[in-house]
């Protein structure tokens, strides 16, 4: 049920011209082992914001659907920097129809912001700062995200993981991608705030 | 207890008008419509208030309720027993604020307002499930459980079982000597004064006060943006800018509704404190990594603008170093 509603707007989003930007972000990561921490922060830039690069993504329709429900695209075009745990379309799939149908009904906006917020950190944290943070907290490193929640990352042999206040857990997968206002890590869960 | 609860409840017909009329009265577009959407959850009870609530008085007599609902807190689970003379003690009560409440049956906010306040114990202790019961709040299920109280009110603590905050506004809203702080469930933090128990305010959050689509919260008139983002927001003809929860909003000037948030923020950098949690990877824009890179000394750590500078040892915020907007 949920996953339809999701899928149209991706469909309206790709008839937009969608073109895959994660490649842009660079190529440092090992994209079957999620290895994000292998990514540097000498990844190659994008000239476009965290805006572009998620609307322009094709795996990130739902997302890029969600942030502009939410109100938050002149945020993640403006100078930032931020950093971006950005939930691709699988992950979207994989949320419960319920909680799909009530982050998309129009009184739940103000929901759908927070949750949006929550995968929103300030500051530019690479793939290669997480993984010193990590190293640093003897194995955990926390990140206050701007939704007012905290996140938890991890390792899980080379990749990282990052999890939400609900116990709940996202694989950094591929490489970053460095933006004109931040960086965007993808993740292959939705982060819940609570 | 019972009669001190009643008693008070009592009181807060009257107590509460005041305030709520000062609400109402405003009359302004913006903080007009945000109390209305706050209180949209009530809606319905507002609604049923004024379709039968005369009628609906009269038949199930809301006095009763104030009674049940006492029961159900002063009770885990609201299926205790009383002894007689408490049973007496309850009945008498019941008579005098039935006395009370008869005497205002003309004005019909006040008996809105008092259904709203007894509301919750409409399941009282019939016909409650268990796991509702449990959370002693008059048998509600969750989502209505949470928007009964207004500015003005006065409540018992006690009401307040469940109503914790979220932990990322513990160091911001903290209990104290004068104020305590309780949170509903629908973006707002409840500030109550702790002589009175009067809710003095209702703080919005963002995701709930602050929401694309709604009108500003009443008490945001004037521009309130912090020092280091007035260049780049400022009020025009058409869209004016405001600060609050730690974002800065995009407000249509003619309908007075949020229509973006166009910048998050941390808030919560203070020179001379601690290192708010959450903050344990570098991460400063690019451009600034080779002049400000953590030693065994010094790190350092962007929020809201700024580039902090935070003694490793202490983790104490030591100064800002660079002010980048």
């Amino acid at each position: 049920m949920h996953r339809p509603v999701w899928n149209l707007t991706a469909a309206g989003l790709l008839a937009l011209g969608v073109t895959a930007c994660q490649q842009e972000g660079g190529q440092s990561g090992d994209p079957n082992t999620g290895n994000a921490a292998s990514g540097t922060a000498a990844a190659a830039r994008s000239d476009k914001s965290i805006l572009d690069g998620v609307t322009q993504s094709a795996e990130h329709s739902s997302l890029a659907n969600a942030v502009k429900a939410a109100g938050l695209t002149e945020t993640l075009a403006g100078s930032g920097p931020y950093t971006l745990f950005a939930p691709n379309d699988a992950a979207f799939g994989k949320l419960p129809a319920e909680t799909s149908t009530g982050l998309l009904a129009p009184e739940a906006k103000g929901r759908l912001t927070t949750l949006v917020a929550s995968h929103i950190v300030t500051g530019l944290v690479t793939a290669d700062d997480l993984a010193k943070a990590i190293e640093r907290g003897k194995g955990k490193a926390m990140l206050a995200t701007l939704g007012g929640s905290q996140l938890t990352a991890t390792r899980s042999g080379e990749a990282v993981i990052i999890t939400d206040g609900s116990g709940g857990q996202a694989r950094i997968s591929g490489a970053e991608m460095m933006q004109t206002n931040g960086v965007v890590h993808v993740i292959d869960t939705v982060l819940m705030p609570k | 207890m019972r009669k001190l609860i009643i008693a008070v409840g009592a009181l807060a017909i009257t107590s509460a008008m005041p305030a709520l009329a000062e609400k109402g009265g405003k009359g302004e577009g913006k903080g007009g419509q945000s109390q209305s959407r706050h209180h949209g959850g009530n809606g319905g009870k507002h609604g049923q208030a004024e379709q039968g609530g005369k009628s609906d008085l009269r038949q199930r007599g809301k006095v009763a309720k104030v009674a049940k609902h006492d029961r159900s807190l002063g009770a885990p689970g609201g299926s205790r027993d009383y002894t007689q003379a408490e049973r007496k003690d309850f009945k008498r009560d019941e008579r005098s604020l039935r006395q009370r409440f008869d005497g205002r049956r003309g004005d019909n906010s006040q008996q809105r307002r008092f259904d709203e306040r007894s509301g919750p114990a409409h399941a009282g202790l019939q016909g409650c499930p268990p796991g509702l019961a449990k959370k002693n709040n008059g048998c509600l299920p969750p989502g209505q459980a949470k928007r009964d109280f207004s500015v003005g009110q006065r409540i018992q603590p006690a009401w307040f079982s469940g109503y914790a905050l979220p932990t990322a506004y513990n160091d911001l809203y903290y209990d104290s000597d004068e104020y305590y702080y309780r949170y509903n469930d629908e973006g707002y933090i409840y500030r109550v004064d702790s002589g009175s128990n009067m809710i003095t305010a209702l703080i919005p959050l963002l995701g709930g006060g602050f929401s694309v689509g709604q009108a500003l919260p009443q008490g945001f008139g004037a521009y309130n943006l912090p020092t280091q983002y007035r260049d780049n927001y400022y009020d025009t003809n058409e869209d004016y800018y405001r600060y609050g929860d730690n974002a800065i909003y995009r407000v249509n000037a003619g309908s007075g509704v949020i229509e973006s948030v166009v910048a998050l923020l941390a808030g919560n950098m203070n020179v001379g404190q601690a290192l708010p949690s959450g903050y344990d990877a570098y991460n400063l824009p690019m451009e600034y990594r080779d002049d400000y890179a953590d030693t065994d000394e010094d790190m350092y750590r962007y929020a809201d603008g700024n580039i902090y500078q935070v003694d490793t040892k202490t983790q104490i915020i030591q100064a800002i170093v660079k002010m980048l907007v």
